[in-house]
């Protein structure tokens, strides 16, 4: 199979997906016994007005079928319904939170792969040593606390005990900073704590992985014969072996973004962090049927854009995937 | 019941047996699974007997609110002056509950869809793995917070959410070792002498899948723990069951970090961390006695 046939076949798949996906959110509010359009659009919160163009474009008072062509219409035109809560449209305030958690995540994954790769690599070169066995142990723990609970424990370190770093929010509120670097430093100086949270609970799954393959890298031949030519430690491990544990890595990042998501909602909740992780939780505390729809809609499309962009790059650069599948 | 398939019965029991005691002598040598299978007794233990080890009911009003550890109550009481200790013991059951039930509703299914399909072949298991497929792909927590949702906060909720997303995993895994099988001369044998397709699947492949299904059921059951406890502090659980997660959402939602009450909600991560070590522990020991080949 040619990497272009293996790529529309894993296309087809996606879009399959989202096809299900989509439907099942079509299907959730009318399978309850309460009327589509008490979910959908009736609310104290919401304009008359804004009500009766919701019922005509979402076609909620036309039989089944024609609300469900209504209902991919209005998808792909991005109209997602209307926000109880924030009386806006979803669309829009997904896209107003949005920013915040591609910061947040952005920042926090690239620093626990990072440091999960170094820590991997340099525990499979010391594979069995005391350092190697502690690092174990330290991961082993790490994986098994809860997001939510590290979280509220810096909270508690960090607010309680020592008022070091902010504990709510993204930036200082209702204060504006004379330059923009101030501004940053703000917004920095507010990503510290969900940021490490997020890196504590992630870093050991990419340290154990790397170090299990690393081992099995290493015992290669052209391992042995880096290692005969002389070349030094460190360019043996992170030049030649690392090279060859990174397309493993780049698979398990993609499956694992349904789990980063995960983790956002929590630490995002528990921080208060105004970006889509916490409006999913809000949007269930306020029963905010729409935007919990687009929620999902939107988390899906970003899972599934990410498993895509990972199977086409690998088919890209390993051709024997191609021939495996 | 004829005496030959009496007797087939009895050496089928007598192998079990063997293997199982075979399986102990090699676990047994391993610390880390011996620590993990002490700290799920004790855990179990707990859960078994809260009612009677619990100094007080958790559900009822006993003090002042807000108490700090004493005497009377080791962990202090919460914002309903109900006692902590008695809740953290009770709350073990919550999500042993959860996590086992999850576990193996996951496993059932995903065993069921990966036999059928690795079996069949064709038509049937290009549909099935087509399904699972789009499992695999489907955001797990948005997914059950929408179900949660529509559906009302509940514990059976949370198990039914999280047993239709996870199988598809073990079913994928299932369908490969039923891949190698299928081709293996005994399946022929089998098939020759006239025995079903049902029976086929059920006495001569599904043994062969045993020890994947087991490692299964215990390494879900860690996540069904954290996954429980992870929804019902976003409050998606049951409020009046007393559960781990619960206690922390009642900790975030009155305040107890911000008073400094770390005896309620420390003791409630630790506990849900020492479950989950322990499931980590004990599915790492067994997956190196029976899945060896699986090892790289």
């Amino acid at each position: 199979m040619g990497a272009v046939s293996f790529i529309l076949k894993k296309a087809a798949v996606m879009l399959a997906s989202f096809y299900v996906i989509s439907t099942v959110i079509f299907l959730l509010p009318r399978l309850t016994p309460i009327d589509p359009k008490t979910l959908l659009a009736d609310n104290p919160r919401i304009p008359p007005n804004i009500r009766q163009d919701l019922i005509a474009s979402f076609g909620l008072n036309k039989p089944l079928i024609d609300q469900y062509l209504s209902y991919y219409t209005n998808l792909f035109g991005g109209n997602l319904g209307y926000s109880f809560l924030y009386r806006e449209p979803v669309f829009t305030v997904l896209l107003t939170r949005l920013p915040w958690t591609i910061l947040l995540l952005g920042m926090s994954t690239a620093i626990f792969i990072a440091l999960g790769i170094v820590i991997g690599v340099l525990q499979a070169s010391r594979y069995g040593s005391k350092f190697d066995v502690a690092a174990l142990v330290v991961s082993l723990t790490a994986s098994s606390f809860p997001f939510f609970w590290v979280g509220i424990i810096f909270i508690y370190l960090f607010a309680f005990v020592f008022p070091l770093f902010p504990t709510f929010g993204a930036m200082t509120p209702g204060v504006t900073f004379a330059s923009p670097i101030d501004t940053i430093a703000d917004i920095g100086w507010h990503l510290v704590l969900p940021a490490i949270t997020i890196v504590i609970v992630n870093i050991s799954r990419y340290s154990f992985y790397l170090r299990n393959i690393m081992v099995g890298v290493l015992s290669e031949d052209y391992i042995v014969t880096a290692r005969a030519k002389g070349l030094t430690q460190n360019k043996v491990l992170f030049k030649h072996g690392l090279r060859n544990a990174l397309l493993p890595t780049m698979t398990m990042m993609a499956m694992d973004f349904g789990f980063i998501i995960a983790g956002a909602i929590f630490v995002e909740t528990v921080f208060s962090y105004p970006g889509v992780g916490s409006l999913a939780y809000q949007a269930i505390l306020n029963a905010d049927y729409p935007l919990m729809n687009g929620e999902f809609i939107l988390l899906s499309i970003v899972i599934l854009a990410a498993n895509f962009t990972a199977d086409a790059l690998y088919s890209v650069l390993d051709p024997r995937i191609r021939k495996g599948s | 019941m004829t005496s030959k398939q009496q007797t087939q019965e009895l050496n089928t029991v007598h192998h079990a047996r063997e293997t199982i005691s075979e399986v102990w002598k090699s676990y047994r040598k391993s610390k880390l699974g011996l620590a993990g299978l002490t700290l799920f007794v004790v855990i179990v233990a707990i859960a078994l007997t809260a009612p009677i080890i619990a100094p007080y009911n958790p559900w009822l009003t006993v003090d002042q609110p807000f108490g700090a550890p004493s005497l009377s109550h080791i962990l202090g009481t919460n914002d309903a002056g109900q006692d902590i200790f008695s809740e953290l013991l009770y709350g073990a059951q919550t999500s042993l509950l959860v996590g086992i039930s999850a576990a193996l509703i996951v496993t059932a299914l995903g065993t069921i869809v990966g036999i059928v399909a690795g079996y069949f072949g064709g038509i049937v298991e290009n549909l099935l793995m087509r399904i699972t497929d789009i499992f695999l792909l489907i955001p797990d927590l948005p997914f059950i917070m929408i179900l949660a949702l529509y559906l009302g906060p509940s514990v059976w909720n949370v198990i039914l959410a999280i047993g239709m997303l996870w199988w598809s995993g073990t079913a994928r895994v299932i369908r490969s070792i039923v891949l190698t099988v299928k081709e293996e001369p005994f399946i022929e044998s089998a098939r020759a002498i006239g025995a079903s397709n049902r029976r086929i699947m059920l006495s001569e492949i599904l043994p062969h899948t045993i020890p994947v299904i087991v490692v299964g059921v215990i390494r879900f059951t860690g996540f069904g723990v954290l996954y429980e406890a992870g929804l019902s502090f976003l409050g998606l659980g049951d409020p009046t069951a007393k559960s781990w997660g619960t206690m922390l959402h009642f900790a975030q939602s009155r305040g107890a970090f911000l008073r400094g009450m770390w005896w309620w909600f420390l003791p409630p991560g630790f506990c849900i961390s020492l479950t989950i070590i322990s499931f980590t522990l004990i599915s790492f020991s067994l997956d190196r006695i029976l899945n060896p080949k699986m090892r790289k």
